[in-house]
C-alpha cells in the first residue's frame, strides 16, 4: 500500500479537478456539468482514481426513445395518414387516389404506408375513388397520441406512459429509434473520501522544462509522481519484412558454412531451366500449367554447350530434341537454374567450391491456403571431386541443426528429380505438430548434367528447400498467403526472427 | 507425382507374407515411395514418376517383397514362342508410327485383378505415355480376334462399336461425342487414324483413343491380346514389359506376337570404386551383390555387370543403379559426414549493399513491405495514369497476375490500399526486381520503392527521407522538375546522381490515389538500386 503523501502527489491535474467536485452517487455527466470539463476528461480523471483504489464506477444503462428520420419529417409536415385524410376532408367528396397524393404531397412510400394503415383502420373506404369513414373522421380531428409522443422526445423509455402508442411507431419504419446510454455513477472508498477532502491545490512540477532546468526553480518544489505501471498506448519499431529476415539468418547459416552467394535471374531460358538438367522437353513439369512462359525468344549459349545438352538428351532420353523449346522464355520454377549457370562459369581453379542462394522460384499455380505462386527456394550446391552422398546428407543435417533442429530431428528418404541421382528427400520433425515434415529434396547432379557443363564428371552435390514452411510455423501462420498480405499491424506487432 | 491407390488385401497376397502396418510404414518411405496413408482397406502412395513399373498392386508388390527380403533377386520371366502375327500398313508411318504387342493366357480374373490391371493401364497412360501421346495401350480379350491381324489406318467415315456404346458409329462421330474420344480427338489431326483389325475385318482399338467394345475384357477372360501404339519404341517395349509382367504375376503365362515381348534382362557395367566412391562407403563385391538382389537386380562379380528386369524403364546410367545400391544400403544407414575442405564465404556484394540499405530505411522508421513481382496492367500502368510498358506473362492462370511488374510503387499502393483500416501514419518501403524490355531482352534491375501515406506527407517529407538515404551513400543528387502522369504537376522531380537519372520523387496525384480507393495523401520515391550500387563501385 503506497502512502496516501504519495498517492496525492501523485494525482494528474484532471484527477485533482474531479476531486474537487466529487461526491457519492454522482455520474460522470452530473462531474463533467459541475466541474465544467468535458465528459471524456473527467472519464479518464475517474478511471485513475478507480485504478488508485479511491471509488468505484458503478456502471448502469438507461434507454432514451429519441426521433428518427421519417420521425422528425412526420413531426414537421404531421403523419402521412392524416395527410391522406386531410385531403380527403378538404375535397369532401371521394376522389381518386393520384388526386389524394398530389392534394396530400405523398410519395410513393408515404402512400403505400398511409393506405395500408388507413384501410386496416377502417378509416376509408377503397373503391374506384376512396372516401372517408366516420371512424375516419373521428380519429382525424380527436386523435393526436403519436404527435404527442413524438414531440415530448428524448425521453427516458421508463418514462413514456401511452405504451400503446410506442409499440406502434416503434414498428413502423424509421420514425422513432433506442438509444442505450451507459451511465457511470461514482462510489467513493476510503481513500477517496479522504483524497476528496484534502488539499488539493499542490503547487507540482508537472512537466520539466529547459526553464525549470535554467532557473533551478524545482528546488523548492515537488515533481507529481507518476503510476509507472500505467498503461501509455504503444510505439511500435519499424523492421524487416518477415520474409527478409527469415532469408537473411538462411543466407548467414550458409556464409557460416563457408557458401559463396549466387546471383542469378528470375526470367530465363527453357534452355538452363530444364534443358541444362536433364529434363526432356515432354516432361510433364514443362507444361503450360506448372511453368509461367513469357513473351519473346530467349538466346542459346555458346553452340558447343548447347551440342553436348542436346546429345545427352537425344541418347539418354531417345526423342528429337528441339532447339525452338529450348528458345522459349519462362519465368524460373527453381533457382537450380541459378546453381547450373554458375557451375557452367567455373574454371578448374575454382574447384573445389560451394555455392548457395536463397532467392524467389515461380509456379503457374492459384493461389490458395497452402499455395503461393511465389516462393523462395534455398538452393546450394559442392563442388568437389571427392565429395560422397554421405557428405551430402552431412552438409545438410549441419544446416538444418544451425536452425535448431536435433540431430534425431532430420531424416533422408529416398527422393526423384530429372536431374540427380541419388536423390534425396529431407525430412525434419516437427516439434509441435509432432510428425514429420518434408522440407526439400537434394542428390547428386547427374553426370548427364555435369559433363556439359563442367566438361569432366565430377560429384555436384546439390540441394532445394521451400522457405515458407518454416517461415509459417515461426509465425503461427496457417494460410500461407499471410505472408505476403502485408498487414501493418500484424508487421508492427510481429516479433523480430530469434532462432 | 501419380498418387496410387492400392487395394491392400491383394497387395499383401502379392508379397506373399502378412505384414503389419507398422511395417509397412517404416519400409514403404525407404524404397523412394511417399506413403500418404494406409487404411484397413487400402495403401495409398505415390509414385516417383521414375518407376512407372511401380504403379499397380503387382509391380509395387514385388519390389517391395524383394526390399523386405521376401523374394529377392532378379525376377525371371519366360516368353512362350507362338505363331500370332500382325502386319503393319506402311501408312501408319504418318500417323502413329510404331507398334508392338503381346499375349498373355492362364488368366483367372476376379474383381480385384480385373480393376488392378484397368487402373495400371490408366496410370500409365498419364504418366510414361505422356497423356497417350507417347505410348497407348490397349488389352482385349484373345477368344474374341482372329489372326492375323494388321496394324492400318481408316478414313474418319468407317463405322465401328467403340467401347460402351450401343452401336456402330463413323470415326467422326466417336471422336466428337465419345467421352474419350472427346478428350483425346487432340491427338488425331490427320484425314485418317490409326485401326487395329483382326482377320475378319473385325476392329480391336482405335489408338489413342478407344477400343472397340467386341473385344472386350470381362471377368470370363482367360486370354489377352495387348497392343502398344506410340512415337517412342523404347517407352513403348517398357509399358508393354511393365503390363506383361504384371499379369505373369497373377499366373498369366506370355507369348510373342511376331517377336516380342523381349523380357530378357539388360545389362550395365559397374565399376565398385565409382560406386564405393560416390557413396562414400567401402562395399565389397558380395555386398553389392546382396545389396543388388534386394532391389531385384543381380550382379555378376566376375565381369562387373548388373542385369536389371527388362520392365525398368529409369536405368540411363550407372548412376541409376548407384541409387539402387544406396537405397538397398538404406538412407537411414548412411554415417554422415562433412569433408575437411577449404572454402571462403563470400556474400554477393548487391545484397550486401541491399540489406545496407535496408537498415537505412529502417533507421528512417519506414517498415519493410514485401510484394509479388507478378501483377496485371490495371494496377501498373491504368490506375497509375501512365503508360508503362510491361512484360506479358502468356500463361498465367489469373488475371490479376499476368505481368511482370516494371515498377514498385504500385506495390506499394495496393498494399496501403488493404490498411486502410490500420493506423496512420503508414510509411513503408520495399526493395525489389521489376521487370523492364530492352529490345528482345528483359533486364531486372532492383529498386528501392517508398510510400509515405499520413495526413501530413508531401513532397519535403519525401525529399528529406531520400537526401537522408544519399548523404547516407555521400552521393549528391540533383533535383529537376518533371511530368509525369501518377504525380501531381509541379510536384514530382527526376532526381539524378553524377548526371545519371536515378529516382522519380513526388506527391501522387488525387486521382491515383483515388484509382485505389484510398482519401490520404501518399508522397513515394522510387530509387535504381542497381544504378547506384554500380556508381558506388
Amino acid at each position: 500500500m503506497k502512502k496516501f503523501d504519495e498517492v496525492l502527489e501523485s494525482l494528474h491535474p484532471l484527477e485533482r479537478r474531479v476531486l474537487k467536485h466529487i461526491k457519492n452517487n454522482l455520474t460522470a455527466e452530473d462531474i463533467a456539468v459541475v466541474s465544467n470539463m468535458k465528459e471524456i476528461e473527467v472519464m479518464r480523471a475517474l478511471q485513475w482514481l478507480e485504478s488508485k483504489d479511491a471509488l468505484e464506477l458503478k456502471q448502469t444503462q438507461i434507454e432514451t426513445i429519441e426521433l428518427d428520420k421519417n420521425g422528425s419529417i412526420y413531426l414537421k409536415e404531421g403523419f402521412p395518414e392524416k395527410r391522406f385524410l386531410k385531403a380527403l376532408l378538404e375535397f369532401s367528396k371521394p376522389i381518386t387516389l393520384d388526386k389524394i397524393r398530389e392534394l396530400a404531397k405523398l410519395d410513393k412510400d408515404e402512400t403505400s404506408i398511409s393506405l395500408g394503415y388507413l384501410k386496416r383502420n377502417n378509416f376509408i373506404k377503397l373503391g374506384r375513388e376512396i372516401s372517408i369513414t366516420s371512424e375516419g373522421e373521428k380519429y382525424f380531428t380527436s386523435n393526436n397520441s403519436n404527435e404527442e409522443l413524438l414531440k415530448d422526445l428524448p425521453k427516458v423509455k421508463n418514462e413514456i406512459k401511452n405504451l400503446e402508442t410506442l409499440n406502434d411507431l416503434q414498428k413502423r419504419k424509421e420514425i422513432i429509434k433506442l438509444n442505450t446510454k451507459k451511465i457511470f455513477t461514482v462510489k467513493l472508498k476510503e481513500l477517496g473520501i479522504k483524497l476528496s477532502s484534502s488539499k488539493l491545490n499542490l503547487d507540482l512540477i508537472d512537466s520539466l522544462t529547459p526553464e525549470i532546468i535554467k532557473t533551478d526553480s524545482w528546488k523548492n518544489k515537488k515533481f507529481r509522481r507518476y503510476d509507472v505501471s500505467a498503461s501509455t498506448g504503444t510505439s511500435y519499431a519499424a523492421k524487416r519484412h518477415m520474409v527478409s529476415q527469415a532469408t537473411n539468418n538462411i543466407r548467414k547459416v550458409w556464409l557460416d558454412m563457408g557458401f559463396k552467394e549466387m546471383p542469378g535471374n528470375i526470367v530465363e531460358s527453357s534452355f538452363w531451366n530444364f534443358d541444362a538438367l536433364f529434363t526432356p522437353q515432354d516432361h510433364p513439369a514443362r507444361e503450360m500449367h506448372d511453368t509461367f512462359f513469357v513473351e519473346g525468344t530467349a538466346k542459346l549459349p555458346d553452340k558447343k554447350l548447347v551440342n553436348k545438352v542436346k546429345k545427352e538428351h537425344e541418347s539418354k532420353w531417345n526423342y528429337k530434341w528441339d532447339e525452338k523449346v529450348a528458345k522459349e522464355k519462362i519465368i524460373r520454377t527453381h533457382t537450380t537454374v541459378v546453381s547450373a549457370k554458375t557451375l557452367a562459369k567455373l574454371k578448374e581453379a575454382d574447384i573445389p567450391s560451394k555455392f548457395f542462394s536463397v532467392s524467389k522460384v515461380f509456379r503457374n499455380e492459384a493461389l490458395d491456403w497452402s499455395h503461393l505462386f511465389e516462393l523462395i527456394q534455398v538452393e546450394g550446391f559442392v563442388v568437389d571431386p571427392n565429395a560422397t552422398f554421405k557428405d551430402l546428407m552431412g552438409y545438410l543435417k549441419q544446416f538444418y541443426k544451425k536452425l535448431g533442429y536435433g540431430e534425431d530431428q532430420i531424416r533422408f528418404r529416398p527422393g526423384y528429380f530429372p536431374y540427380v541421382e541419388p536423390g534425396l528427400e529431407i525430412d525434419v520433425f516437427h516439434p509441435v505438430k509432432k510428425k514429420w515434415v518434408e522440407l526439400g529434396g537434394a542428390g547428386i547432379l547427374r553426370p548427364e548434367v555435369v559433363v556439359p557443363l563442367l566438361g569432366k564428371n565430377i560429384p555436384v552435390l546439390a540441394w532445394g528447400q521451400g522457405l515458407e514452411r518454416g517461415i509459417s510455423q515461426y509465425y503461427n501462420i496457417t494460410d500461407i498467403r499471410d505472408l505476403y498480405k502485408n498487414d501493418l499491424k500484424q508487421l508492427r506487432e510481429s516479433k523480430i526472427w530469434l532462432n | 507425382m501419380p498418387k496410387i491407390t492400392l487395394n491392400k488385401k491383394d497387395t499383401l497376397k502379392l508379397i506373399g507374407k502378412a505384414i503389419s502396418d507398422k511395417q509397412l510404414s517404416g519400409a514403404i518411405p525407404l524404397i523412394g515411395t511417399d506413403l500418404e496413408k494406409i487404411t484397413k482397406n487400402e495403401i495409398e502412395v505415390e509414385i516417383f514418376p521414375n518407376r512407372p513399373d511401380m504403379l499397380s498392386e503387382e509391380g509395387f508388390a514385388r519390389a517391395l517383397s524383394s526390399f523386405l527380403g521376401i523374394k529377392t533377386g532378379l525376377k525371371a520371366y519366360k516368353v512362350n514362342k507362338s505363331n500370332y502375327k500382325y502386319k503393319v500398313d506402311s501408312k501408319v508411318k504418318r500417323i502413329r508410327p510404331y507398334c508392338t504387342a503381346a499375349i498373355v493366357k492362364g488368366l483367372k480374373f476376379d474383381k480385384v485383378s480385373l480393376a488392378a490391371i484397368m487402373n495400371l493401364q490408366d496410370k500409365l497412360h498419364t504418366t510414361h505415355g505422356r497423356n497417350r501421346k507417347k505410348v497407348a495401350m490397349g488389352v482385349h480379350d484373345l477368344s474374341k480376334i482372329k489372326f492375323p491381324l494388321t496394324y492400318t489406318t481408316k478414313p474418319k467415315s468407317f463405322k465401328f462399336r467403340a467401347l460402351e456404346d450401343k452401336q456402330e458409329k463413323t470415326i467422326q462421330k466417336i471422336l466428337e461425342e465419345h467421352p474419350k474420344g472427346k478428350d483425346y480427338a487432340h491427338l488425331l489431326n490427320k484425314s485418317e487414324v490409326p485401326i487395329w483389325m483382326d482377320a475378319n475385318n473385325q476392329v480391336l482399338s482405335m489408338p489413342p483413343i478407344i477400343n472397340s467394345e467386341e473385344t472386350k475384357v470381362t471377368l470370363n477372360t482367360k486370354e489377352v491380346f495387348l497392343d502398344i501404339t506410340g512415337t517412342d519404341p523404347i517407352a513403348m517395349d517398357q509399358a508393354l514389359n511393365i503390363l506383361v509382367t504384371a499379369l505373369a504375376d497373377r499366373g498369366g503365362k506370355i507369348y510373342t506376337v511376331n517377336k516380342t515381348p523381349n523380357l530378357n534382362p539388360k545389362k550395365i557395367k559397374i565399376n565398385i570404386n565409382t560406386v564405393n566412391k560416390l557413396l562414400g562407403l567401402n562395399l565389397t563385391k558380395p555386398q553389392i551383390a546382396k545389396l543388388a538382389s534386394k532391389m531385384g537386380l543381380s550382379y555378376s562379380p566376375s565381369n562387373s555387370t548388373m542385369s536389371y528386369p527388362s520392365f525398368r524403364a529409369d536405368i540411363l546410367s550407372e548412376v541409376d543403379i548407384i541409387e539402387d545400391l544406396a537405397i538397398a544400403y538404406g538412407y537411414n544407414k548412411f554415417e554422415t559426414s562433412i569433408p575437411n575442405i577449404s572454402t571462403i564465404a563470400e556474400e554477393n556484394p548487391f545484397e550486401k549493399f541491399k540489406n545496407l540499405i535496408g537498415e537505412i530505411c529502417i533507421g528512417l522508421n519506414l517498415q519493410e513491405v514485401s510484394s509479388y513481382h507478378l501483377s496485371n496492367n490495371e494496377d501498373e500502368t491504368k490506375k497509375m495514369n501512365t503508360k508503362l510498358e510491361t512484360v506479358r506473362v502468356i500463361n498465367s492462370i489469373s488475371q490479376e497476375y499476368n505481368v511482370l511488374r516494371p515498377w514498385i510503387i504500385p506495390s506499394l499502393m495496393n498494399i496501403l490500399k488493404i490498411n486502410r483500416h490500420n493506423e496512420y501514419p503508414q510509411n513503408i518501403f520495399e526493395m525489389g526486381k521489376v521487370f523492364i524490355k530492352k529490345g528482345t531482352n528483359i533486364e531486372e534491375p532492383t529498386r528501392l520503392g517508398i510510400a509515405l501515406c499520413n495526413h501530413n506527407t508531401d513532397f519535403t517529407e519525401s525529399k528529406k527521407i531520400l537526401d537522408a538515404i544519399f548523404s547516407s551513400l555521400g552521393l549528391r543528387p540533383t533535383y529537376e522538375t518533371t511530368e509525369h502522369g501518377s504525380f501531381i504537376p509541379g510536384r514530382v522531380a527526376r532526381v539524378s546522381i553524377k548526371n545519371k537519372k536515378v529516382a522519380y520523387i513526388g506527391e501522387l496525384h488525387p486521382k491515383v490515389i483515388k484509382n485505389f480507393n484510398m482519401d490520404m495523401p501518399i508522397s513515394a520515391i522510387e530509387l535504381n538500386l542497381s544504378e547506384i550500387f554500380k556508381i558506388l563501385n
